[in-house]
């Protein structure tokens, strides 16, 4: 980002005059690039900070468009559901560098790091209750939101009932597997078989769902989630879809009183068998996605060897996939364990959902 | 006296970049691309050893694996498009580098599975049979093979924190 240019556009956006006093990348964003920008506006000289949002040089490494993340926000705007305010989202090339779009929403103070969540010492186990319960309540919230009377409908793809979540998601990344894969990779296709034939139809209800979310993607501050942050895999689905994604938030605290107490919010029950399906799936879409990313590098658009490095990380699943589609659904669970296991204890690994998702922060920092 | 050997010259790459580099670097993002280089280089020398091998066992398990499902998936139209595929593979295999000619077989060989892949389940879809369940079992244990034989390429390299 240019400051000067960032200064202009907001000049003409606040209408006032606006300083910009830094402009920081913020790391890591490999999906998509964050950016802080901290400026002394009109003549009283206030601080105000805004973050803006948009793809990478070589473009989006997930599947989805910036739009539709903006049109997210846009509508948790007006719900109870805590997000950065959304300000502007900008197409005029005038103020766009390398022809990318962006967003801006104001800044929202705190962390995607939650300080000693990791630390093993027992002082630190009530707070890891405590983030955990936090995000339970928080993802009920969500979950329970009429996605309907906020217009989410509108801007993602709508499941016909509860029952046909799993389906619909499958269908529409099947879809988009097929437009994003380089060189065939049968074992991938045959994993997408082995979902397809076991899709769960007992989904509580049809939920606005984040996608990636959990530590290192929410912000905290003084113990409090204070924003969701990056939506850019969010799904009208089953509100189960969330917790195989939740990036180890299950594994902080106790992972059943953890759901008890979601479920409390929440007000329904989540099937355990239901979640294990889409904890398989939630392992899938990581692929995708950074998949997605190596069609990039390998044309050329993209020329960040973090992207190679992304990729590497998932082909260390290939064992997990073998394993998982020689078993059933009713294996998996103790599949996922047992590799997770393996994984975590070698001290070189971070634990293989972290190898998948685009933005564990915190877990990757604390190794 | 010949060159190095390609392992001796990136681990010289990776010292250095240890030893020298990583210590000065304080930037999150320069730090983040450094990790991921060696990544990239650990990766590169496995592949400098046991590419060709990896690509040549590769080669002989799927057309040992194709041959036996063409023997439990009579589908005619099925094996009458691969046959065509797959016949352009007498022509890449005889050309000058035999590694990019066993990688662009192998690519054709993984479509021709791939299509199979698709075909098994349909035939499971319209009336499961004992051939199919036999020729997923075929494909199953074909998976834990080929994940096995590449794990070194991904395993340690990829290994450690992303970015």
């Amino acid at each position: 980002m240019k400051p000067l240019l960032v200064q202009r556009y907001l000049e003409c956006r606040l209408e006032q005059s606006v300083r910009v006093i830094s402009c920081e990348h913020h790391f890591p964003g490999v999906s998509r690039e964050t950016w802080f920008v901290r400026c002394k506006v009109g003549k009283l000289d206030a601080e105000r900070c805004f973050t803006l949002r948009r793809d990478p040089e070589g473009g989006a490494i997930v599947p989805t468009t910036l739009a539709q993340e903006w049109e997210i926000y846009s509508r948790l705007a007006t719900t109870p559901v805590p997000v950065a305010t959304p300000l502007w989202y900008e197409t005029d090339p005038h103020w766009l560098q390398d022809e990318r779009a962006f967003f801006v929403r104001d800044f929202v103070d705190g962390t995607t790091h939650v300080s000693n969540l990791t630390n093993p010492d027992q002082r630190y186990d009530s707070l890891r209750e405590g983030v955990a319960k936090q995000h339970a309540e928080k993802l009920a919230l969500l979950h329970t939101l009429s996605w309907k009377e906020h217009g989410f409908d509108q801007v993602l793809p709508v499941p016909s009932s509860p029952a046909d979540s799993a389906r619909l998601e499958i269908e529409l990344w099947w879809g988009r597997w097929d437009e994003i894969r380089g060189p065939a990779t049968p074992l991938i296709t045959e994993l997408f078989y082995w979902l397809r034939d076991r899709l769960p139809t007992c989904s509580p209800r049809i939920s606005l769902c984040k996608g990636n979310n959990g530590l290192g993607e929410e912000i905290w501050r003084d113990g409090e989630l204070v924003a969701f942050s990056d939506f850019e895999l969010a799904a009208l689905s089953s509100p189960a879809q969330d917790w195989g994604n939740c990036q180890g938030v299950l594994a902080l605290w106790d992972r059943e009183r953890t759901l008890q107490h979601y479920e409390r919010s929440a007000g329904y029950r989540l099937d355990r068998a239901e979640l294990t399906f889409w904890q398989v799936w939630g392992v899938l879409k990581g692929i995708c996605c950074m998949s997605a990313g190596l069609r990039r590098f390998v044309e050329g658009a993209d020329q960040r060897p973090v992207i190679v490095a992304g990729f590497g990380r998932t082909k260390l699943l290939d064992p997990l996939l073998a394993a998982l589609i020689s078993g059933e659904l009713s294996d998996a669970d103790a599949t996922l364990a047992r590799f997770d296991a393996q994984r975590l204890g070698h001290p070189a690994h971070v634990g293989f959902k972290a190898a998948v998702h685009p933005q564990r922060r915190s877990m990757v920092r604390d190794a | 006296m010949s060159y190095p050997s390609v392992r001796r010259l990136l681990e010289s790459v990776l010292w250095s970049l240890d030893a020298q580099v990583a210590p000065t670097v304080t930037d999150p993002w320069a730090a983040s691309s450094l990790r991921s280089i060696k990544c990239v280089l650990e990766h590169l020398i496995v592949r400098s050893e046991f590419d060709a091998a990896i690509m040549a066992d590769e080669y002989a398990d799927l057309a040992a694996v194709i041959d036996q499902l063409q023997e439990r998936m009579p589908d005619e139209a099925l094996w009458r498009d691969l046959q065509l595929r797959l016949a352009s593979l007498a022509e890449l295999l005889p050309s000058a580098s035999v590694t990019a000619s066993l990688s662009d077989a192998n690519g054709a060989m993984l479509e021709a599975l791939d299509a199979i892949v698709h075909a098994i389940h349909r035939a499971t879809d319209d009336a499961p049979s004992p051939e199919a369940g036999a020729a997923r079992s075929i494909l199953s244990d074909y998976f834990v093979r080929h994940t096995e034989r590449e794990r070194c390429l991904a395993d340690p390299a990829f290994a450690g924190p992303w970015y």
